[in-house]
C-alpha cells in the first residue's frame, strides 16, 4: 500500500475531527470513540444523565463506512470465537479508563494538538499501558485464534448501526435527544455522517490503529521512528494525525495551549495516567484501541464486536454508576473502578499465559 | 497492535509466523505453578498485590463515603426538583433588590432561601451577583461555584434564558488578579489560597465545556 494512503487517513481524522468541533461538537471533542457511545448508551435510554444523550452519527459513519469498503474490496470475512467474553469485558474495562482520562486515544492527540498539556500525562499513561500490554504479548498471551463463522454473525453490528441511523433519522419518541450539555453539543448530522463515513472507509483501508501504531514503536525499536517514510503506516498515520489536527485547531482558532481551564479535562492527573495505562494495556490484549474495534467489527471481526458490546456496556455503566472524570476530578466510584480494571486485566494475563512461548500467531497477523 | 483483517478463510487457519511458532499443542493456559515463576509473573503478583492494597486504601479513605450516595439519585435530585410559586416569587424578588443594588435586603432574602431550599442554584447565584457587586470576586467565584454545581444549566450556552457563563467568565479574570493580589500580601494561608486556585481552574474547565 502508498504511504500516502497513511498521510490522507491522519489528516482525515484529524482535520474532520477539528472540523466537527468548529461545527458544533463540544470543545476538543471533534471525535472521541468513549464520548460517542456514552451519548449513544444515553439516546437509547441505557443511562439517564439527560446531558448525555445524542445518537451520534459520527460512530455510525466509522462502522457503516468501513463495512461498505470492507465489502467493496471483499474483504469482509467473518471470523470469530478468540474468547469473546473476556473481550466483552476488557471491551467495558477500555470505555471506562476513556471515561476517567475523558476521553479515548482518539480525543487524546485531540487534547494535545488543542494545546492541553494535561493529555500528556494521559499519553504517558497510555504508552506505559501498551509496554505493560506487550510484555504479557510477547510472553504467550493468547485469547485463542478466530475461527470462520457464520456470516450472520458479522453482519450483526453493521447491522445494528444502520439501525441506529434509522432512529437517527426518524426520531423516534423512544429515542433520547440532549437539549442541553455536550449531548446537545453537535455539528449537523450529515456533516458528523459523512466525515464518519469517510474516516471509516480510510480506517478500514489503512487498518488505523492509535495503540497499534505506539506498539510498533517497541516491537521495531528506534528504526521505526528514525526511518520514516520506511516507519510502518500505522505510525505515519499517527504523525499525520498530530500534525493535521494542530494545524487544523491553529487555523480554526481552536489552539489554546496551557494547563489550566482547559476543556474535557480535570487535575486528577494520576487517576488520568491510570486511566490511559488501562486503555492501552487493554488495547494491546485484544488487539486494538476502541476505535479499531469498532473499525475490526465492521469488517467481520465477531471478537470486535464482541469488545464492541463491552464498550457500550462500559459507557452506559460509566454514567449509571458515576465513574467517569468530570471538571471536579474523579470520583471514587472511578478511582475504584480503574484500580479493579487494571487488577483484572492483569489476572488475565497470567491465566491466558503459555509460559516459555513467544508472541502467538493471531498476534502476528498484520505485523508490518 | 492492530486486529488485521483475516482475508480468507486460509488466512485463518493458515497464517504466517515472522517470531516465534508456538505448537500446535503445548501446556495449558493457567495460573502458574508457584515454584516456577518467571519475572512476568513475579512482575504480575507484585501489581496484583499493590492493586489491592490501593484499593482498600481508596475504599477506607473518607472520601469513599460518596460511594453510598448513588449518582443516579444526586443527578435527578439536582434536576427534578421543582420549586414552589412563593420561593419563586422570592427569588424574583431578590433579584429585583441586587439590580436596584439594595444588597442587605436581598441578602437577607437569599439567606433564608440557601436554607430553605439548599438544592437550588438560584440564591448561590444571586448571593454571587452581590458579591461582586461589593467587589469580593473570589467571594463571589465560591458562590457561583455552588450555584453552578447545583444547576449547571447556568453554564450551559444552550440554556439561554438562565445562562450566565460571560459574565462568570469576565469575573474569573479579576478572580486570578485576587488571588495574585492575596500571594503578594502574604496575609492569606496557602491552604486557602490553594483552595481558590483550584475553584478557579474548575470553574475555568466548566467554561471551556466537558465531554463528561
Amino acid at each position: 500500500m502508498h504511504k500516502g494512503w497513511f498521510v490522507l487517513m491522519g489528516a482525515a481524522i484529524g482535520v474532520g475531527a477539528l472540523t466537527l468541533s468548529y461545527y458544533g461538537n463540544p470543545a476538543n471533542t471533534g471525535l472521541c470513540v468513549s464520548c460517542f457511545m456514552e451519548n449513544t448508551a444515553g439516546a437509547l435510554g441505557l443511562h439517564d444523565n439527560i446531558r448525555m444523550q445524542y445518537l451520534r452519527p459520527e460512530l455510525i459513519g466509522f462502522v457503516l463506512g468501513a463495512f461498505m469498503l470492507s465489502l467493496y474490496r471483499k474483504e469482509f470475512v467473518p471470523s470469530g470465537g478468540s474468547s469473546p467474553l473476556i473481550r466483552f469485558l476488557i471491551g467495558f474495562f477500555l470505555i471506562i479508563g476513556c471515561t476517567i482520562f475523558i476521553g479515548c486515544p482518539v480525543k487524546m492527540v485531540l487534547r494535545l494538538t488543542s494545546g492541553d498539556l494535561g493529555a500528556l500525562i494521559g499519553l504517558v499513561g497510555l504508552i506505559a499501558g501498551i509496554y505493560i500490554g506487550l510484555e504479557f504479548v510477547e510472553n504467550g498471551f493468547q485469547l485463542g485464534e478466530p475461527s470462520p463463522q457464520p456470516r450472520s454473525n458479522s453482519l450483526i453490528i453493521p447491522l445494528f448501526m444502520a439501525f441506529l441511523l434509522v432512529l437517527l433519522i426518524i426520531e423516534p419518541s423512544f429515542v433520547y435527544k440532549s437539549a442541553k450539555g455536550s449531548g446537545a453539543l453537535r455539528a449537523p448530522m450529515l456533516l458528523s455522517l459523512g466525515i464518519g463515513l469517510v474516516i471509516g472507509g480510510l480506517a478500514q483501508y489503512t487498518q488505523f490503529c492509535i495503540t497499534g501504531g505506539i506498539a510498533r514503536i517497541f516491537l521495531w525499536g528506534p528504526r521505526e521512528v528514525l526511518n520514516c517514510p520506511r516507519s510502518t503506516g500505522l505510525l505515519i498515520s499517527l504523525g499525520s494525525f498530530f500534525v493535521f489536527a494542530t494545524v487544523a485547531s491553529i487555523l480554526t482558532g481552536q489552539f489554546n495551549p496551557g494547563l489550566q481551564g482547559q476543556p474535557s479535562s480535570n487535575d486528577s492527573y494520576g487517576w488520568a495516567f491510570l486511566g490511559m495505562m488501562m486503555v492501552g494495556f487493554g488495547s494491546i490484549l485484544i488487539r486494538g484501541c476502541p476505535m479499531r474495534q469498532l473499525i475490526a467489527s465492521a469488517q467481520g471481526d465477531n471478537d470486535a464486536g464482541a469488545a464492541v458490546m463491552g464498550m457500550f456496556a462500559g459507557a452506559a455503566m460509566a454514567q449509571n454508576w458515576g465513574l467517569a472524570g468530570t471538571p471536579a476530578g474523579t470520583p471514587v466510584a472511578g478511582q475504584v473502578a480503574v484500580l479493579t480494571g487494571l487488577l483484572l486485566m492483569i489476572v488475565i494475563g497470567m491465566m491466558n499465559r503459555r509460559r516459555g512461548y513467544g508472541i502467538a500467531r493471531e498476534y502476528q497477523v498484520g505485523l508490518d | 497492535m492492530d486486529a488485521d483483517l483475516l482475508t480468507t478463510e486460509e488466512d485463518i487457519k493458515n497464517q504466517d509466523s515472522c517470531r516465534i511458532s508456538p505448537e500446535e499443542s503445548g501446556d495449558e493456559q493457567s495460573f502458574p505453578d508457584l515454584k516456577n515463576l518467571d519475572g512476568l509473573d513475579k512482575g504480575s503478583l507484585l501489581a496484583v498485590v499493590l492493586l489491592v492494597c490501593a484499593l482498600v486504601v481508596v475504599l477506607l479513605l473518607p472520601a469513599s463515603e460518596e460511594l453510598s450516595s448513588s449518582p443516579r439519585n444526586r443527578r435527578s435530585g439536582s434536576q427534578v426538583v421543582t420549586v414552589s410559586a412563593e420561593a419563586l416569587n422570592r427569588i424574583a424578588v431578590a433579584r429585583k433588590l441586587v439590580t436596584n443594588n439594595t444588597l442587605d435586603q436581598a441578602e437577607e432574602i437569599l439567606a433564608g432561601l440557601m436554607k430553605e431550599m439548599p438544592y437550588e442554584g438560584a440564591p448561590y447565584m444571586l448571593m454571587g451577583d452581590i458579591l461582586v457587586r461589593r467587589d469580593q470576586p473570589i467571594q463571589a467565584m465560591l458562590q457561583y461555584r455552588k450555584g453552578v454545581d447545583l444547576n449547571p444549566d447556568f453554564l450551559d450556552k444552550k440554556m439561554t434564558d438562565v445562562f450566565q457563563g460571560k459574565k462568570i467568565k469576565l469575573l474569573l479574570n479579576e478572580v486570578k488578579i485576587a488571588i495574585d493580589a492575596e500571594v503578594e500580601s502574604g496575609t492569606v494561608d496557602r491552604e486557602t489560597i490553594s483552595m481558590h486556585k483550584d475553584v478557579l481552574y474548575y470553574m475555568l474547565r466548566k467554561i471551556a465545556g466537558s465531554c463528561g
